[in-house]
């Protein structure tokens, strides 16, 4: 007795693909209520910030006149110190703050994960080894270390900033993939594995990887949020050169420029307050949704 | 006939605690002498209560963990000393059925993944219609049909008792000698383990594979073991072993019997008139403070004074062919005397 | 010691029940539909008697636990026609009381003691420290007070006292831990014990300890008991009458003799006859095809009918009602559309 699989011609495959990559997501998605909410909102900054600034042009116009003034049909949020339009900053602003974040959270769990992962495999000299390292790197703190590093480099460029921060930031990921391999590896399904003569490989990559993919994605995800913090923190210390209009760069200006004792002033330096917060809580909660997806035995009702 | 596996007085011990400030470390005795055999198509059922070192006794005998000392043999052969290529059919021929039906299948993987990956990986199929026939045909050997309500779903979307019997396909897929069933059916509703148990039944006689079934519980004993031997373990020992009927039917070691008076039994009016069982003690030692000579001593109803506390009485074989380790019977007191001049 | 073989008869009309449940309901809400654990389930609890309820996963059974101590959950919707409970100070309606009056009555009436696993303590605290807390949660404060009767009552279920009472819980075996759960238990003298699962997972000689425990706690402290489990020797143990739940229903209800010597159900009869024993032969075992079915998408018509040996087309249709089998007031009630036509086989 035979059984089909699947059709294999190609437009079911196609179909079949689309539907992996596309619809099936926003399902997923869509069944956790919060984190459908903060996919929302995320999607929607990412938008605003790397599609934005091709329909909403930096103002670059110093208007004296409309220094500080309230929100209005020209200037929905304001204007800064100089005149310029408060949301033509906010839609320009997100892009290297963006970019910077999740080049640095990929850099972080490109390195954490595998090497947490192999520390907690194979265990003995191997894991003492990479933990020890781990664990001097994390005894380094991190505001300081990178305040020396901003004596002797300059981050004038973003990749620069994102590699800096990535690196630093990797131990502490580290011990929380180490320690999640270290369960799913007593699982029973793993010792089959081995009983089954799967091959070290097959166990790593087709066992236990799969089973950690959601925990590795949220935390990407929270590596991330902690590199905005740390931009906005280098930012804040002056460490960064000024220049551009990101969101970090409008809090230190408007901070700098006492915005915040002034009535009208305030949209300027909540706009990009608000914009980084909105980043973060949507970022976080979407890794709700992240655990239906990862997690086939959460999805209930199949 | 050689044996498939044969353990030569193997022990185990783990340490515990200890650290940099020095707390006391302790050796944990799990297994303090074991020797068994299971020879093709046997079945050897291991029972005992919790501590005893059943489960440690299949892990060994699957290879997942060395002994402490002792030797763990295959066809004949040390493991120790078998090469990857001879490492690799011990391997395919010992495979393992967990407890928990819901921990042994990786969630991510459908049940045709799972069966199928270790069918690919020692190339008993060449391409993905020969696996799926394949699948298909272990499948039905484990009664989940119609195969195509099964062969693509997740773990998740199957009962307890469907996933056990996907686990015991898998275990299937190589076609082993020998398989290990450590309590394969005590996290499975009472009114499905019978037909799993009845399942691994009709396996073993058709195929002929050799068990080594580790269960707590001996009625299931007595039913699977049908035919075969049972071992009784205690505290890392084996206390009683023999032909199953012969034991349960007339158990002659004191746990063992101690055992049988002890198991409450679904017939009102038989398990209300059992005799009580009279333990002197009603609770187990700790591995890690074992009582000296023979263990079971302080809790024996009638251990002997002078002697069962001094020295463990030997494995011995009886006039009948079981095994017994027990002063009360002449063949372990003679053998402990000869010992005894031997030294 | 052992009681007798001959078991007490099943209803006395002319005895106050302690208990008295009459169409029980209990519902939980999900995203996929409503879980209908409990389905009308009916039952008296006399005084000095112990009732088991036999089920397997997917019966309701430990919902129904919740339900009677009124610890569900707030996502379960519970309704009942009537759930009464007569103790010294007279008749609580338990559907209605407040949450004052429950407050009071549990623990101090009705009293439940889970399975014993790891996750029922408070791992951070002693056994001494749980009793504290357990009293004082129910109005209790004197520490010297406390700490004498949980001495007494560790003795009681056989654990020694002073080595047990300033153990952390992870110390104590499975065993161990159970006894003192029953003992947490009976700390304001209760006149009812629920225990769910109190053997499961235990050796035979840690279980032989919690059976001859029980039995000896019924009689010294004039206690009733509801035993919930999917273990049949339990309830051939300890039990007075027996329920069989399957699908949120009680099947079958009746004594322990009518229920292991003259099943009417055919899932009770199913359960009897699957259950390898170590005394009796192996040639009459039978064991039931499929599982238990989702109480969210519950079968038409009888709901035991995709397993039924005994199905005909009628039970996927017609839904069976209670009826009484013997003599109107026998107690021995079962829920089959076929219970009289079918003979089931004979137990030793």
């Amino acid at each position: 007795m035979s059984v089909q699989l699947q059709k294999s011609q190609p437009l079911e495959l196609t179909k079949q693909y689309l539907t992996a990559i596309f619809v099936n997501p926003i399902r997923y998605i869509a069944r956790n209520r919060a984190g459908f909410v903060g996919c929302c909102v995320l999607t929607f900054l990412l938008l605003l910030s790397f599609i934005g600034p091709y329909l909403v042009p930096l103002d670059t116009q110093a208007r004296i006149d409309k220094i500080y003034s309230p929100p209005s049909w020209d200037h929905p949020l304001g204007t800064d110190s100089e005149g310029k339009d408060v949301l033509s900053q906010i839609v320009n602003g997100g892009r290297d703050v963006l970019i910077v974040a999740f080049l640095s959270g990929l850099i972080t769990t490109l390195i954490a994960a595998p090497l947490g992962a192999i520390s907690a495999f194979f265990g003995g000299k191997v894991d003492a080894l990479i933990t020890t390292v781990a664990d001097i790197v994390l005894t380094i703190p991190q505001i300081p270390l990178l305040l020396v590093i901003a004596a002797v480099i300059r981050f004038n460029n973003v990749y620069m900033l994102a590699f800096i921060l990535g690196i630093t930031s990797w131990p502490g990921l580290l011990r929380a993939v180490r320690s999640q391999v270290l369960s799913i590896k007593e699982k029973d399904y793993v010792e089959a594995a081995r009983l089954l003569d799967l091959g070290t490989g097959h166990i790593i990559f087709r066992e236990i990887l799969p089973n950690m993919m959601g925990y590795v994605a949220i935390a990407f995800i929270l590596a991330t949020t902690a590199a905005v913090y740390a931009q906005v923190g280098l930012i804040l210390f002056g460490l960064v050169p000024l220049s551009g209009h990101n969101w970090g760069v409008m809090i230190n200006l408007a901070w700098v420029r006492g915005a915040i004792f002034f009535k009208d002033s305030i949209w300027y330096i909540m706009a990009p307050v608000t914009a980084i917060v909105l980043f973060q809580w949507s970022m976080v909660t979407f890794t709700r949704s992240l655990e239906e997806i990862f997690n086939p035995s959460l999805r209930s009702g199949d | 006939m050689q044996p498939i596996i044969e353990l030569k007085q193997v022990t185990k011990s783990f340490n515990k605690g200890g650290g940099f400030l020095g707390g006391a470390k302790q050796r944990v005795d799990v297994l303090r002498n074991i020797s068994l055999g299971i020879k093709p198509g046997e079945v050897l059922c291991l029972v005992g209560e919790s501590g005893c070192g059943k489960t440690t006794t299949g892990k060994i005998v699957a290879g997942l963990l060395p002994p402490t000392t002792g030797e763990v043999l295959y066809n004949g052969q040390n493991l120790a000393s078998l090469d990857k290529g001879q490492f690799t059919k011990y391997r395919r021929a010992v495979q393992m059925i967990h407890q928990d039906p819901y921990a042994s299948l990786n969630p991510t993987h459908t049940i045709y993944q799972t069966l199928s990956a270790p069918l690919f990986r020692h190339k008993l199929v060449k391409s993905n219609k020969e696996a799926v026939s394949a699948v298909s045909e272990l499948l039905n050997t484990v009664d989940l049909t119609p195969v195509g309500d099964f062969i693509e779903k997740y773990p998740h979307q199957l009962s307890g008792g469907q996933r056990q019997r996907v686990v015991i396909a898998r275990s299937l897929t190589l076609n082993p000698k020998l398989i290990i069933a450590d309590e394969a059916v005590s996290m499975l509703d009472v009114s499905i383990r019978l037909s799993v148990i009845g399942l691994l039944r009709r396996l073993q006689q058709e195929t002929q594979v050799a068990f080594l079934f580790i269960t707590h519980d001996l009625a299931m004993a007595k039913y699977f073991g049908q035919g075969g031997q049972i071992a009784v373990m205690y505290l890392g020992e084996m206390v009683e072993a023999g032909p199953t009927e012969k034991i349960i039917g007339k158990p002659m070691h004191p746990y063992t019997q101690a055992l049988l008076k002890a198991i409450p039994e679904p017939d009102p009016r038989i398990t209300r008139a059992k005799e009580p069982v009279n333990l002197r003690s009603l609770d187990i030692p700790d591995l890690t403070s074992l009582p000296s000579g023979c263990t079971f001593h302080p809790r024996c109803p009638v251990f002997i004074q002078g002697l069962c506390e001094k020295t463990a009485p030997p494995l011995v074989q009886q006039p009948d062919g079981r095994m017994v380790a027990c002063y009360r019977y002449e063949a372990n007191r003679n053998a402990a005397k000869a010992g005894q001049s031997a030294s | 010691m052992r009681e007798s073989a001959a078991v007490t008869p099943a209803t006395k009309p002319d005895i106050r029940p302690l208990l008295r449940v009459e169409n029980l309901n209990v519902q939980y809400r999900t995203r996929r539909g409503p879980v209908k654990s409990v389905r009308d389930v009916s039952f008296e609890l006399l005084p000095r008697e112990n009732l088991a309820v036999i089920g397997e996963s997917g019966s309701g059974k430990s919902t129904l636990g919740l339900a009677l101590t009124r610890l569900l959950p707030r996502s379960a919707q519970f309704t009942a026609g009537k759930m009464e409970y007569w103790g010294d100070t007279g008749r609580l309606n338990l559907a209605e009381a407040s949450k004052e009056a429950l407050r009071r009555w549990r623990w101090q009436e009705v009293a439940i003691v889970f399975q014993a696993a790891l996750s029922a303590f408070n791992p951070v605290l002693t056994i001494s420290d749980q009793f504290m807390d357990t009293a004082k949660a129910h109005g209790h404060r004197d520490q010297a007070k406390i700490r004498q009767r949980a001495l007494e009552l560790l003795e009681l279920v056989q654990l020694d006292p002073k080595r047990v009472l300033d153990a952390y819980p992870h110390e104590l075996s499975g065993g161990m831990r159970q006894r003192v759960l029953i003992a947490l238990a009976l700390i304001l003298n209760p006149k009812i014990l629920i225990l769910d699962e109190p053997t499961t997972a235990l050796d035979i000689l840690t279980q032989r300890i919690i059976i001859d425990l029980l039995r000896k706690l019924k009689e010294d402290l004039d206690l009733s008991m509801i035993f919930i489990s999917h273990d049949l020797s339990l309830a051939a143990e300890l039990a007075d009458r027996v329920a069989t739940m399957y699908a949120g229903e009680f099947v079958e209800f009746g004594s322990v003799e009518e229920t292991f010597y003259q099943p009417k159900h055919p899932y009770t009869a199913g359960l009897i006859h699957g259950v390898p024993r170590v005394n009796a032969e192996l040639e009459n075992l039978t064991s039931i095809p499929g599982s238990p079915p989702d109480l969210i998408d519950l079968p038409t018509g009888c709901k035991f009918h995709e397993r039924c040996p005994h199905a005909r087309k009628m039970c996927r249709t017609q839904v069976p009602v209670k009826e009484t089998v013997g003599h109107p007031g026998s107690g021995h009630i079962v829920s089959c559309l076929r219970w009289r036509e079918i003979k089931h086989a004979a137990n030793h």
